[in-house]
């Protein structure tokens, strides 16, 4: 007797995609290298009793926690507006191509929460939350911006007033950034380091309201300047023009508008 | 390479685009789900030497993919086999068949997969799942009539 659901079913089977044993085995050697690591760290540090400070902080994107269902919809939602608004305005549909479905969670620290979704053509895409403003900033990479030592965008702190700078660093190891305010001063905010396949420090500042950003800077381990980004005095002056009503949404929550967003440089 | 890592790399070369396709149904999304398939086959390939019966290696795998596609969805409270929402990837290319699998409880849904898109026998849907094959076999019997009735409604003529 024949099965009537059968034959539905296969009609219905897609041709997969090429395997790749190759890739599993790849995977396989990364998630035994944390244990090697650890072990190797833990022997250094008896034997040879020397600081380790290169990304030694980084975290693992294996061992990281998937991100909340909330933020995966919310990542595929912001593909689909951005792929719209670059349609309405260009005639031409961009998609960021973000895998919203492998998004993981990193803590940042100081309650915030960066939640990264990798895309496919090999860059990255950041989601920052922290407990002041309810939806932080937004960052990216596409993969042509690899070379690029430091990138950051800059909103409007919604609920704190001042405003939000965040970005990504591509830099050397233990490259720290700078961000100077148009009254000299300047603030030096903790860089988070995600392993591969991100590779990327992620950072943030709250600038507070009546002062600006003039600059990022990006500095090695021995303070030298190995970049600066100097384009967020206009940035600044795009953002005041903006109404406070339009700011940038949070992806998913009702109408993005990912135009608002203004990435210094990008 | 030893002897559980060959069988592992022939049953990935083997079983990947049923491994793939029953992975789709979770994810809905074609590179998450080779990416759930290649993560469970690395998982697989470096606690092999965890795995006591070498001839129920197809079964564990499944286990381990599946584990992986539900920890994907955020719902790690619920049991497996109570909390994966699978549904057609494209459900527009037969709307009564996945009208009608929406209907049915997830642990039907995922023995129906099991067994159409897997083509895995009652034993080995068992083992995926750690259950009796009386239950598989009770549980697709009644997801199968469910499923035929659903769809003789469906497709009645008025």
């Amino acid at each position: 007797m024949t099965d009537p659901l059968a034959a539905r079913f296969d009609a219905l089977v897609e041709p997969a995609p090429p395997p790749d044993w190759l890739d599993v085995r790849r995977r396989a050697r990364r998630s035994r290298r944390p244990l090697l690591l650890a072990a190797a760290a833990l022997l250094l540090l008896v034997a040879v009793p020397v600081a380790i400070a290169v990304r030694s902080g980084a975290l693992p994107w294996n061992g990281a926690d998937a991100a909340p269902r909330a933020v995966v919809e919310r990542f595929a939602a912001h593909d689909r507006a951005f792929a719209e608004f670059t349609r309405r305005q260009t005639g031409r549909p961009v998609e960021f191509g973000i895998l919203a479905s492998q998004a993981r969670s990193f803590p940042l620290g100081g309650g915030s929460v960066a939640y990264i979704a990798p895309t496919r053509s090999g860059g990255f895409f950041a989601f920052l939350e922290n407990p002041r403003d309810p939806f932080g900033s937004i960052d990216y990479r596409f993969p042509s911006d690899r070379p690029a030592p430091a990138v950051a965008s800059l909103l409007h702190g919604r609920a704190t007033g001042g405003s939000w700078v965040n970005g990504h660093v591509l830099g050397p190891p233990a490259s720290t950034v700078e961000i100077v305010l148009d009254d000299g001063s300047t603030l030096k905010p903790p860089v988070t380091w995600i392993g591969p396949p991100i590779d990327a420090g992620l950072y943030y500042a709250h600038v507070a309201q009546g002062r600006h950003v003039v600059a990022v800077v990006l500095r090695d381990a021995d303070g030298k300047e190995l970049a600066r980004d100097g384009h967020l005095g206009a940035a600044y002056g795009a953002m005041q023009k903006a109404k406070a009503g339009a700011l940038p949404a949070a992806p998913g929550s009702g109408a993005p508008e990912p135009g608002t967003m203004v990435v210094p440089g990008g | 390479m030893d002897e559980r890592g060959r069988a592992i790399e022939e049953l990935y070369r083997r079983r990947h685009g049923a491994f793939w396709n029953v992975v789709s149904t979770v994810t809905r999304d074609r590179d998450a789900a080779q990416d759930v398939v290649q993560e469970a086959f690395a998982r697989a390939f470096t606690r092999r030497r965890q795995l006591r019966d070498p001839a129920a290696l197809e079964p564990w795998v499944w286990r381990i993919a599946l584990r992986i596609a539900h920890e994907r969805t955020g719902a790690r409270a619920v049991p497996l086999e109570d909390a994966l929402d699978l549904a057609l990837p494209r459900p527009e290319r037969d709307p009564d068949l996945g009208a009608a699998l929406r209907a049915l409880s997830p642990r039907r849904r995922l023995v129906v997969f099991l067994r159409y898109f897997a083509d895995l026998s009652y034993g080995e849907i068992a083992a995926a799942l750690e259950v009796a094959e009386g239950t598989v076999a009770a549980t697709l019997s009644q997801a199968q009539a469910e499923l035929l009735a659903h769809l003789t409604r469906e497709e009645a003529p008025t």
